[in-house]
């Protein structure tokens, strides 16, 4: 029986109503606009720092990391590169160091990697 | 049935939306959700504190709060159970509040249809009567009342933001009527015998 009254439950008993607000009063008059603007200016910079940035400094950002890494990354290429061409000529001139005490004709002598080895078989025989 | 289940649809995704925006940092978006729900807070606010300032307060700290806790949030499910929730719990100084507001005096005029004056003494006579019969439910119990009496939440609403079980919501109303009737009946004899 009571299960069944708690089921029912519904606003509307116009007695019960009335003696409720009687005992409690309703709520007190309130600015909803001056309230909404208070809230909102109090949020103001808790929204600013969930904005996600702009396309200029989201740009910005990314030109502040890229250009320094870009210029060392062709600075390193470009010492590499040179490190590389110095390396190069040191082995010619080890070569041609070599044929020179080898007494090689020095056609053979300017010939490098494979067909270095054939002219020295060949020379051989 | 299924129109109201996909408004019901509608209504919830609109409102996934306006939460989304505002995890962006959207103002406009971030007013309206405090447009959708300060009213209800602040009667809530209000029933906890008893005091306009108060429970004005109370609402502005929910909020703020809301927003710190956003992301935690899933934005798939209603916001305002999730919200009221909230504000119940800032109001730590629940029992404090609901303390103060037992014992505040009978406000002299009582909301926007105030009674006629000869009416006035039977009135707060009334209010005598329901607030003795209230007494003896628990600080909870009677939020529970005011809520759903007053304020016009449902039964899930008010189970939802003060975390308990539906049933446990009904059978306090259930139980706060039966006495409020009890206590309406001997004041209505005593009247009418007097």
């Amino acid at each position: 029986m009571a299960d069944e009254n708690i089921e029912q439950m519904e606003p509307g008993d116009p007695e019960i109503s009335v003696a409720y607000r009687a005992a409690f009063g309703d709520l007190p008059a309130t600015d909803w606009r001056m309230l909404e603007a208070r809230i909102t200016d109090a949020a103001r910079f808790r929204l600013a720092a969930r904005r996600p940035a702009g396309w200029r400094a989201t740009a910005s950002r990314w030109a502040r990391i890229a250009i320094p890494a870009g210029l060392a990354a062709s600075a390193l290429l470009g010492a590499g590169l040179a490190w590389r061409a110095d390396e190069d000529d040191v082995v010619l001139e080890d070569i041609a160091a070599t044929a020179a005490v080898d007494e090689l004709p020095t056609d053979i002598a300017s010939l490098g990697g494979e067909s270095l080895v054939y002219a020295l078989f060949a020379d051989g025989e | 049935m299924v129109s109201g289940t996909g408004s019901h649809a509608s209504a919830q995704a609109a409102e996934s939306e306006l939460v989304g925006r505002v995890r962006q940092g959207d103002t406009e978006a971030f007013g309206e959700l405090v447009r959708r729900y300060e009213r209800r807070a602040f009667a809530v606010a209000y029933r906890l504190t008893g005091q306009r300032q108060d429970a004005e307060d109370m609402v502005q700290d929910a909020f703020i709060a809301a927003l710190d806790k956003l992301d935690g949030f899933d934005a798939e499910r209603p916001f305002g159970p999730w919200f009221f929730r909230i504000l119940v719990n800032r109001g730590t100084s629940l029992s404090r509040a609901l303390k103060v507001r037992a014992t505040e005096e009978i406000p002299g005029t009582i909301g926007d249809t105030a009674p006629l004056p000869d009416r006035l003494a039977e009135h707060a006579e009334t209010g005598e009567r329901v607030r003795a019969a209230i007494a003896t439910l628990s600080a909870r119990q009677r939020l529970v009342v005011q809520l759903y009496e007053l304020d016009g939440f449902t039964t899930a609403e008010v189970a939802g933001m003060l975390e308990i079980a539906e049933p446990t919501v009904r059978w306090t109303l259930h139980e706060a009527r039966r006495r409020l009737r009890a206590e309406l009946e001997i004041w209505k004899k005593e009247r009418d015998h007097g």
